[in-house]
């Protein structure tokens, strides 16, 4: 009895720990379970799911009103349109309404093309799901929050199948309105997010007016033409801002990388430029030329929150598969402001008056004071680098110091002045030895060399700067140890550069690392009493993100990184150049050197520009191709009078068959004594036609006749440049064929 | 013959080393979508200026009348296009195979007429030729036929498959390319035709096969030959020479042929009797040109195992040809004798479509100002290109050099040469003007900057004939003063008993008489081999400190050799200026060679310890230091035409160091000849054991590594 007693009693309390371990369970699940039960969210009482269409503009209001400017907002589907009070003209967020009829487009890109936001999201929890494109009205999308805010408006929509949260704010200022997409607000249900596009019908237009164009910021910028685009192609343009992240997939284009975060399209009387404010460096921008996509042309940036990247499973990197990462970029929020442009000025000439505005009233830029009545020239100059030896590899010298200051004293009886010179592979075993750039060799003349050179330099009206790559590191030296050391993209994998020195490959550097050493070297420059240094290879230019556990950096990271190098390399040094420099280094670059001066040769772009010239020049000063590596060594010497960029050239003491089997430097001509009489000619020419417009802004570009191409500048003077075999007669002057003139005043008589 | 193999050889080794250029194509930042290349003889490849500028891209946008809505333009592109001809108005004539049709295009790209036949429709035509007269010839390949139209398109006549008993049964009439001669006479290649052009005269009567290539028989081929029996081998259809892909003509009568599936000889300039002027007549006929067209763009790190593959090709006025390659997608042009000028090529994006990029071209011509034309199948488009600067500039210098123009074309070629120092070509035409002008020092210096032997050797020899001549009295002084003075010292010696040869030195510590003595035993080993390696082992002369030194010495002299010969007779010394690797293959051998020599031997009761082995082995190494060094200085002061003298020296060198080898094992082991033959080949044997262990245990292990990473990693990632 007692026996079965304790038995029972036993049973009861193995039975109630039982129940009060499920009871533990349950409320351990529990407060887990209630946010995922309110995470559908409590507000589907707020708006009622959208019929796709165009919105009704009977309906919108009136959200925000500057001078010139009035903004109408729409509660129903959260598009918006701006009118100029002047003149009355429209930018719409959605599609023109006069000419929806005539879209050809079907499927999700006609709703597409109707809603404010359209997305791209996968499911990451199915290793084979594919991406996915989606659009709010596609998916009956609600609104969840419309209010007010100062100028504009915020509004929240909700797409119910995809189970994303986006939040928008659009905002007038002045002559602009901007797209503010809140990252801090989004929400993600079951999928992920990859990429968003708000409002990617701003401004889009059919090719109904021949002469507009979309204006893209290819090379130096380009135009793709508005034409009926009669042969189907379906190319589109979609490039990441500020060129490609190693640490991801990079879909292989061969274009030139997008240096400024801006386009443009104008069509009859009115164009916008695009500026991309914020986040810029996680957006792609993409554009359709008509017939790729709709009958309209069209361009957006497209917010990237996940990029795939290449999962490897073996050592060697190459077995593997394409993967998302688990987190979103977050930015603090990704704008695009639309500059507004009616009226006559309105190419693309205007657009790039309108950026270089911006730069200087947001992003603190100064007009360039012009020091020299000369205009600069510049030259680089290779010091030395390696080739393949019998045993070990042989050093070869190209300039010495003392050689250089020979090299710039010749320049100078040239009649070249004002000259900037560029000391090459000036470390340790020279050009193709990266890292650890200090002490210089020895062999060259080592620091006290580069001292006198300087000195030189200066004594002659010139500048000495030193190019340094911190990018790269073969050489170990500085304590660099690639695995410690080296970038890595998001699978872990060491980040290589493929070049001809070595079977591997060159370790990219961690940017943070770079950052560090380049940092640490500026005392160093300071002792050798150089003006500046030119950043080559990386900082200024390119931006990788880095999952190196010790020197993690997002790409923001790295561009906020670059920009304190530069700055204080500019507080310590005074000029810092960046070759091919993205703009987001411009305040603290003085100088960009070899900027791209052409497109990309996309079939669908028609031309070629210098918007990024008209928006710097003035600002900063800049050059194209070396004038001994020109692919036409004439074409491109016209192109630079009409860019107004400064000659550059690339120089060696040496012989230029020194360098033939050198590991890097490829230039198959630099002997400066081949170059000397045509350089001066040249900077001759040059100098007389810009020497007096240094400091002056372009105001005006454009072709007076096929071939014949005007620059105008503030002070009055225009640049005519005749490409042609004839020559051109203007309006009282002539340009003999195959040169160009500085006229001054009114002269340039422009269609 | 020997200079060909070594450079055959080290173009191989230079695959398996990276390219010099280091063109990284992210640099490439305001440039055309492609970038050109020049290659040297030795397949060393340089970056160049832009040859050809992209002009633009034609045949994008045409139009006819809606059929079923007359008046109305419909847009029809063009579809797999196969074929494009360029007449004298420049206007052009496209084989758009897949809309079974001819369209006529002005020079600007608008559609002029839609060609098709009167009697049948044409099946998807893939050639079309328009005779100076105005006639146009279309290659109607699904049909069978070749048709003759006038200029206004109206049928004068179809030629059909010949009747001829000439013409084997097998053979099909499928004309795919065609050119038409001034006398009317088809050259017509079809597919699969190996036995050549089919050659038609104008009332479509057989007149012969015209140019057919040759089968490339390979070893493997005889050993088949020699076992199959005829039908097998018969069956052996690859066996057939390759068949012509495509024909061109030019002004002066020459008829060019390219093929695909050809390993040599892809483009050929045959004149009026088929014979090819392009064989052996190259400018770099005793190097690299070994009749192999079509180039290959090498990338650093990227190895490129594909062949190319010709598959039409182009003449332009000045007679340069250029040939395109569908599979590599690369753009050659050579000039009228074969040599290259430019290359070039580059890739697109998958998605996207470039101005001057062609995704498979399937044809090229050239109009009247030698503007290149490349139809694109793929994108259905034609890409036109225009001379760059530098591009006129070569073919202007290059056109003077090629007639022998020397002097004229000089100025020209210093400024390519100032343009671009790299650019072989303008090297090699400057030194002919020198060598012209009677300047053989300048004309070694650019011929030798240039890599080129022959023109090198030649003004080498030049100047050494001048200078023997110069020197000839100093030289014949010297040798009379030495001649009397060696009389006198002997008769002096005579008269006042000397004694002409010192007697041995005593001094000295021990220690190092001994070494010295060891290596004194070089010596004696030189004169008596046999007996120096006996006494090795069995009299303990010679030792391992000794013969480590001498190893040391053969192991210098042979890299010496290796980097110090002229050029001329050793290429490596251009493509392959390091040493290091040679040397290492050096030492392993060897050592492989003394390790297996003493396995098999100590087996076969060889007398030989390991020291003794080691220690001859190193002494039969002589030669390289006896022969090699003198060797390599000597080739300095040697021309081509004395290759035989260098060559037999060098022979000479490896033979004896092979007896010396083979004598040692007879010498240490205490073999008889026939006893250190079979051990020879054992240790051989052993050798090639090692090797294949080594090389199986290094795999293996590198293998298993991988593997367990990769578990790893999808069980961590996954």
């Amino acid at each position: 009895m007692k026996q079965r007693f304790a038995s029972l009693i036993a049973t009861a309390a193995a039975v109630g720990v039982l129940l009060l371990g499920l009871v533990w369970l349950i409320n351990k699940d529990a407060p887990n379970e209630a946010p995922a039960a309110s995470a559908p969210r409590t507000a589907a009482s707020a708006g009622t799911p959208v019929e796709p269409g165009l919105p009704n503009e009977a309906g919108f209001e009136l959200a925000g009103e500057t001078g010139s400017f009035r903004l109408w907002a729409d509660e129903v589907t959260g598009h918006f349109k701006v009118e100029s009070k002047t003149s009355g003209r429209i930018w719409r967020s959605y599609p023109e309404p006069a000419y929806w009829e005539e879209e050809t487009a079907g499927g999700v890109w006609k709703s597409n093309f109707l809603s404010p936001v359209m997305l791209e999201y996968i499911d990451a929890s199915s290793s084979k799901s594919q991406t996915k494109l989606t659009n709010w009205m596609e998916e009956r999308g609600t609104i969840e929050q419309y209010e007010r805010i100062e100028g504009g408006f915020r509004v929240l929509f909700r797409l119910p199948a995809s189970g994303f949260d986006i939040p928008v704010e659009v905002r007038l200022a002045e002559d602009y309105v901007e797209v503010k997409v809140i990252d801090s607000g989004i929400q993600e249900g079951a999928f992920s997010l990859l990429n968003l596009k708000a409002y990617p019908q701003f401004g889009a237009q059919p090719s109904k007016d021949e002469s507009g164009y979309l204006l893209l910021p290819d090379g130096s910028g380009s135009l793709v033409r508005f034409d009926a685009n009669r042969s189907n192609d379906k190319s589109v343009y979609r490039e990441p801002v500020y060129g490609a992240d190693l640490a991801f997939y990079n879909e292989v284009t061969n274009r030139n990388e997008i240096r400024m975060p801006v386009f443009g399209l104008k069509s009859g009387e009115q164009s916008f430029l695009g500026v991309m404010t914020e986040g810029e460096a996680y957006a792609k921008l993409f554009a359709a030329p008509a017939g790729s996509l709709g009958t309209s042309n069209w361009v957006s940036p497209e917010w990237q929150y996940r990029i795939k990247f290449f999962q490897n499973t073996d050592r060697r990197g190459t077995e593997g598969f394409y993967t998302f990462s688990k987190e979103r970029f977050e930015a603090p929020a990704r704008s695009v402001r639309y500059y507004l442009l009616e009226g006559e000025q309105i190419g693309y000439d205007a657009m790039a008056a309108r950026y270089r505005q911006y730069l200087v009233e947001e992003k603190g830029l100064e007009r360039l004071q012009a020091e020299n009545a000369n205009i600069p020239f510049y030259t680089d100059l290779i010091a030395a680098d390696l080739q393949q030896g019998v045993l070990w590899d042989d050093y070869i010298v190209g300039t010495t110091t003392e050689e250089a200051e020979e090299l710039l004293s010749t320049l100078g009886q040239a009649g070249i002045s004002n000259i900037t010179a560029i000391y090459h592979g000036w470390q340790k075993y020279g050009y193709s030895s990266y890292g650890g750039l200090f002490p210089a060799d020895k062999r060259i003349g080592g620091g006290s060399g580069i001292k006198e050179l300087a000195e030189a330099a200066r004594a002659n009206g010139g500048k000495l700067l030193l190019a340094a790559n911190y990018s790269l590191n073969n050489s170990g030296r500085g304590g660099f140890w690639s695995l410690n050391d080296g970038l890595r993209n998001l699978a872990g994998t060491l980040q290589e550069e493929k070049t001809g020195t070595g079977s591997g490959g060159v370790p990219i550097v961690s940017p943070l690392y770079s950052f560090r050493e380049a940092k640490e070297d500026l005392a160093s420059y300071q002792t050798l009493g150089v003006d500046g240094v030119l950043f080559t290879g990386g900082i200024g230019s390119a931006l990788h993100t880095d999952y190196n556990n010790r020197n993690r950096a997002t790409r923001a990271e790295v561009q906020e990184g670059q920009r304190s190098v530069l700055a204080e390399t500019e507080d310590a040094l005074g000029l810092v150049a960046v070759e091919d420099a993205g703009f987001y280094s411009l305040p603290a670059a003085k100088h960009v050197h070899r900027i791209a001066d052409d497109y990309s040769y996309d079939i669908f772009v028609d031309e070629a520009v210098p918007f990024a010239q008209i928006a710097l020049h003035g600002l900063a000063t800049y050059t194209l191709e070396w004038g001994n590596l020109r692919d036409e060594y004439e074409e491109e010497y016209l192109r630079s009078a009409e860019y107004g960029a400064y000659p550059a050239y690339v120089f060696a003491n040496a012989p230029s068959e020194s360098f033939k089997k050198a590991y890097t430097v490829w230039y198959y001509s630099l002997d400066y004594r081949d170059w000397i009489d045509s350089a001066s000619e040249q900077y001759k020419k040059l100098n007389d036609a810009l020497g007096k417009v240094q400091d002056q802004f372009i105001t005006k570009h454009g072709a007076l006749a096929p071939g014949v191409k005007a620059t105008t500048y503030e002070n009055g003077v225009t640049v005519v440049v005749n490409y042609n075999d004839e020559p051109f007669e203007g309006d009282g002057y002539d340009v003999p064929a195959r040169d160009f003139a500085a006229i001054d005043g009114e002269g340039g008589d422009e269609t | 013959m020997i200079r060909r193999l070594a450079l055959r050889i080290a173009s191989l080794a230079i695959v398996s080393i990276i390219a010099i250029v280091s063109a990284n194509p992210e640099q490439a930042w305001a440039d055309v979508p492609y970038v050109t290349y020049y290659k040297d003889n030795y397949n060393q490849q340089y970056r160049i200026q832009t040859a050809y500028m992209p002009a633009a891209a034609l045949g994008r946008e045409l139009f006819i009348d809606d059929p079923d809505n007359p008046g109305q333009p419909k847009h029809s592109p063009l579809n797999q296009p196969q074929d494009l001809f360029i007449d004298a108005n420049d206007d052009m004539y496209i084989a758009d195979t897949g809309n079974n049709r001819i369209v006529h295009l002005d020079a600007a790209g608008r559609l002029l007429r839609v060609l098709e036949a009167e009697d049948k429709p044409l099946n998807r035509p893939q050639g079309v030729y328009v005779h100076d007269n105005g006639d146009i010839y279309i290659a109607d390949t699904g049909n069978n036929r070749v048709l003759r139209l006038n200029k206004d398109g109206e049928l004068l006549k179809t030629f059909v498959r010949p009747e001829s008993k000439l013409i084997p049964e097998s053979f099909k009439f499928d004309p795919v390319k065609l050119v038409v001669d001034k006398r009317g006479f088809l050259y017509i290649a079809t597919l699969g035709g190996y036995q050549g052009l089919l050659q038609l005269d104008p009332e479509g009567e057989f007149q012969g096969f015209f140019g057919a290539n040759k089968t490339s028989a390979s070893f493997i081929d005889s050993v088949k030959r020699l076992l199959y029996t005829r039908e097998m081998y018969e069956r052996e259809i690859s066996k057939l020479p390759g068949s012509i892909t495509s024909v061109d003509k030019d002004g002066d009568g020459f008829v060019y042929t390219v093929t695909k599936e050809v390993s040599a000889g892809q483009l050929k300039k045959l004149n009026i009797a088929g014979l090819d002027q392009l064989a052996g007549k190259g400018e770099f006929a005793d190097t690299m040109s070994d009749g192999r067209y079509g180039e290959f763009i090498r990338q650093p790190g990227v190895y490129e195992s594909e062949a190319p593959q010709l598959n039409d090709l182009t003449v332009d006025k000045d007679g340069n040809i250029t040939v395109i390659d569908t599979r590599l997608n690369v753009v050659s042009q050579y000039d009228g004798n074969g040599n290259l000028l430019f290359f070039w090529g580059g890739a697109a994006g998958d998605t996207t479509t470039k101005l001057g990029l062609v995704k498979m071209p399937t044809a090229i011509a050239s109009d009247s100002s030698n503007q290149l034309y490349i139809l694109d199948s793929e994108n259905n488009v034609v890409q036109k290109y225009a001379l760059s600067e530098f591009g006129k500039l070569v073919h202007e210098a290059n056109g003077l050099t090629q007639d022998g123009r020397y002097e004229e074309s000089e100025p020209l070629w210093e400024e390519v040469y100032r343009q671009n120092a790299y650019y072989a070509p303008a090297v090699l035409g400057l030194a002919k003007a020198a060598y012209k002008r009677g300047d053989y020092e300048e004309a070694r210096r650019l011929f030798g900057d240039a890599g080129w032997a022959r023109g090198y050797s030649d003004s080498f020899w030049q100047n050494r004939l001048l200078w023997f001549q110069n020197n000839f009295g100093f030289f014949m002084n010297i040798i009379i003063g030495l001649l009397a003075a060696g009389i006198i010292l002997r008769l002096a010696a005579r008269r006042f008993g000397w004694r002409l040869r010192p007697r041995r030195g005593e001094g000295g510590r021990r220690r190092s008489r001994e070494l010295g003595k060891q290596l004194a035993h070089a010596l004696h080993i030189a004169r008596h081999p046999l007996d120096g390696f006996y006494g090795i082992r069995h009299e303990g002369k010679g030792g391992p400190a000794a013969a480590t030194i001498v190893l040391a010495l053969a192991l210098a002299a042979y890299g010496f050799m290796r980097a110090r010969t002229n050029f001329v007779f050793n290429p490596s010394v251009v493509t392959e200026p390091g040493i290091g690797n040679a040397l290492i293959q050096f030492t392993v051998i060897w050592l492989g060679f003394v390790v297996a020599n003493y396995l098999t031997s100590s087996l076969s009761q060889g007398e030989g310890r390991f020291r003794d082995v080691y220690a001859a082995s190193a002494y039969a190494m002589l030669p390289f230091v006896a022969v090699g060094v003198p060797l390599t200085v000597l080739s300095g002061a040697l021309t081509l035409n004395e290759a035989s003298i260098y060559y037999f020296l060098q022979y000479g060198l490896y033979g004896w160091a092979a007896l010396l080898l083979f004598w040692q094992i007879q010498g240490v082991q205490n073999f008889s000849v026939g006893e250190a033959a079979k051990n020879v080949l054992l240790t051989v044997l052993t050798l090639f054991v090692i090797a294949i262990l080594i090389f199986i245990a290094f795999s293996l292990t590198s293998e298993l590594a991988g593997f367990i990473y990769s578990i790893y990693q999808e069980v961590a990632i996954r």
